[in-house]
């Protein structure tokens, strides 16, 4: 079946600050290539500055890509402009992390998740209520708190209004920008729950981006492994999870705070962003580095079915 | 000295709010020995974070301690003069907090900022042994080139170094407590594993006791012996952190428990806690998880439980068993 998504080297430069007068880039996302199947979930996990939430902005056409090439249900997703791009919108929805910052605190809740119907299918009155009480118990609110603000509202139910928003029009992909980090963990399994019984009832696919493996080791059929821009390992989830092959995998994974974790786990020192370096970004920080890792980029190899990695020395460690 | 290190006895922090007082901290008592980690784990607005601020007398007016003890060291911290309090703060006991960036101050060297604690509390120490001490303890945290590290300001570090040199601050005067809260909340997994590693094998040499405060039962089962549960102002659940993670018995421990999505298992069924913690301005009669849990009755919806021993731990609930 052919990819939903498809996203080949894409890259994004950023400008540095300061330097305006003679323009310097910092990479921040680095021939990144990945498919996403219609109704699959794909997990995207690294920390910060791994470029996961450029890629997230890069694919809802939030931002556009320096280098490569996004094809969305077998069309040129790039290549959409003005109108032909409004309307196609409707096809991806993005849920972002803060509930407080994503939804304008002047609006009620009809309007909020109502608004994406009035602009995309110009809905009449009655058709939108009913469209809106149907989401907002969808998404486990009382409909009968739609005229209330946002901030009347807890913020597991801020997301829950943010969740029906993107929802509204039936996307074939909706890009979760870790949507539960800023949750506590009770709240955050309630949102967990609600996105799985989304994603089974719908054909929806999901991009979901977040710097937890265990929430995303939980909600995604497939897992790739960010580091400084670069997609290093991607596979199943079970199969990463139970053989990481590339050393930040492994690096990450043994970093998990857990009872009775083996001691000496984080791998190497804290070494500063090196940009435009050609090798390997993990070298410096990687206890398997040879020479060789620092000269060219390795590239991705296929060890198993779907499961790729861009180590040298994947196959011997 | 005999009893232990710190006793919290039924304290209680108040914040008086429009809508009524905010009981933050209704009624904790926990004990924590010399040398040991004590874990305090709850989700936002359990008042942890004021537990941890009361001891040390930080709560901000108009906020206030209102009743209960709390012995350290054998003195109650509440009968201090002020004057006792600056030189145990900072000595005898020290904080960590969530972000080193707001912890450290932005237009100081770091080094300087380690020298001034040992200006401030210990007097007799001259300049090139302060100095000395100073290099000796970036070192020891961790930090490359602290000869040249000691002139570098906050910004010219990262999250990890930062946080890094909160700890050196911290442990400088060798405490016999620390109390941190959320130390690595705001940094990236690997780098907060190496974090809690240092503060593990600073603490096994040093024979620090510390009072770990975060909302991650996996940090807690890592760093801690013993762990207490926090819910609305109360301890719900105490114990040996292994019975804790393994066998909770509260039914919000359970809950909290059950929410942790594990690694690696796509198909766990992970069951969250249905509802949103209280108001603590308005909270609820009884116990103050009734309104969320599958088992509360007429009970559980008039009297506030006791913690009680049932098997290894403490627990507050009619129903646990």
């Amino acid at each position: 079946m052919a990819a939903l998504l498809a996203v080949a080297d894409l890259a994004k430069d950023f400008p540095l600050p300061g330097s305006w007068l003679r323009p310097r880039h910092v990479r921040a996302v680095d021939g990144v290539t990945f498919a996403i199947a219609r109704g699959e979930t794909f997990g995207l996990v690294g920390e910060s500055g791994s470029g996961k939430s450029t890629i997230g902005r890069m694919v809802a056409r939030l931002i556009e890509p320096s280098a490569g090439t996004i094809q969305f249900d077998g069309g040129d997703w790039l290549a959409l402009r003005g109108a032909t791009l409004r309307a196609a919108r409707r096809r991806i929805q993005i849920v972002f992390q803060s509930p407080y910052a994503s939804l304008d605190p002047r609006w009620r809740v009809s309007d909020i998740i109502g608004e994406p119907l009035r602009t995309h299918l110009d809905l009449a009155a009655a058709p939108l209520h009913a469209r809106v009480t149907e989401l907002m118990a969808a998404v486990g609110l009382d409909p009968a708190m739609a005229q209330r603000y946002p901030h009347q509202f807890s913020g597991g139910q801020r997301q829950r209004i943010a969740i029906a928003r993107a929802i509204a029009l039936e996307p074939s992909l909706l890009i979760a920008d870790e949507p539960v980090s800023a949750l506590d963990v009770s709240i955050q399994a309630q949102i967990l729950a609600l996105l799985r019984t989304i994603h089974a009832r719908s054909e929806l696919a999901m991009l979901f981006i977040s710097h937890d493996l265990s929430v995303v080791s939980h909600l995604c059929d497939r897992v790739g492994v960010l580091y400084r821009g670069r997609l290093v390992e991607q596979a199943p989830t079970r199969r990463l999870f139970a053989n990481p092959a590339h050393p930040y995998t492994r690096a990450l994974l043994a970093a998990i705070p857990r009872a009775g974790r083996s001691r000496a786990a984080s791998a190497g020192g804290l070494a500063l962003p090196r940009i435009g370096e050609s090798g390997c970004a993990f070298a410096p920080r990687c206890p398997h580095a040879r020479p060789a890792c620092a000269e060219a980029a390795p590239p991705e190899m296929v060890l198993a079915p779907g499961h790729r990695v861009a180590c040298f020395r994947a196959g011997e460690i | 000295m005999t009893g232990a290190l710190l006793e919290l006895d039924d304290l209680h922090v108040e914040y008086p709010a429009r809508r009524g007082t905010v009981r933050a901290v209704n009624g904790v008592s926990l004990r924590l020995e010399r040398g040991m980690t004590l874990g305090l784990v709850g989700e936002s607005g359990c008042g942890k974070s004021t537990a941890g601020q009361a001891i040390l007398q930080l709560i901000q007016p108009p906020g206030r301690i209102t009743g209960g003890r709390i012995v350290f060291e054998g003195r109650d911290m509440r009968d201090l003069s002020p004057e006792a309090l600056r030189r145990l703060r900072g000595d005898r006991i020290a904080m960590i907090f969530q972000d080193p960036t707001s912890t450290l101050n932005p237009v100081m060297p770091v080094g300087a900022q380690i020298a001034e604690l040992f200006r401030w509390h210990r007097s007799g120490v001259d300049g090139a042994e302060i100095r000395r001490r100073v290099v000796a303890l970036l070192a020891r945290v961790g930090i490359d080139e602290p000869e040249r590290r000691v002139r570098s300001y906050p910004h010219e570090l990262s999250g990890g170094m930062r946080q890094r040199v909160v700890i050196a601050c911290a442990l400088a005067l060798d405490p016999a407590l620390v109390v941190a809260d959320e130390p690595t909340t705001a940094l990236d997994v690997t780098v907060q594993a190496q974090i809690l590693e240092l503060v593990r094998d600073l603490q096994t040499e040093r024979g620090t006791a510390v009072l770990l405060i975060s909302h991650d039962l996996g940090v807690i089962g890592e760093m801690c012996d013993r762990v207490a549960v926090m819910y609305a102002g109360v301890i719900v659940e105490s114990g040996a952190v292994d019975d804790i993670l393994e066998r909770p018995r509260h039914p919000y421990t359970i809950g909290l428990v059950a929410s942790r999505p594990r690694i690696g298992q796509p198909d766990q069924d992970i069951r969250p806690i249905p509802g949103s913690v209280p108001d603590l301005a308005k909270l609820p009669t009884g116990c103050a998880f009734h309104p969320r849990c599958a088992l509360a009755d007429e009970a559980c919806r008039n009297v506030t439980p006791a913690l009680r021993t049932i098997g290894a731990q403490a627990v507050a609930c009619h129903k646990a068993v």
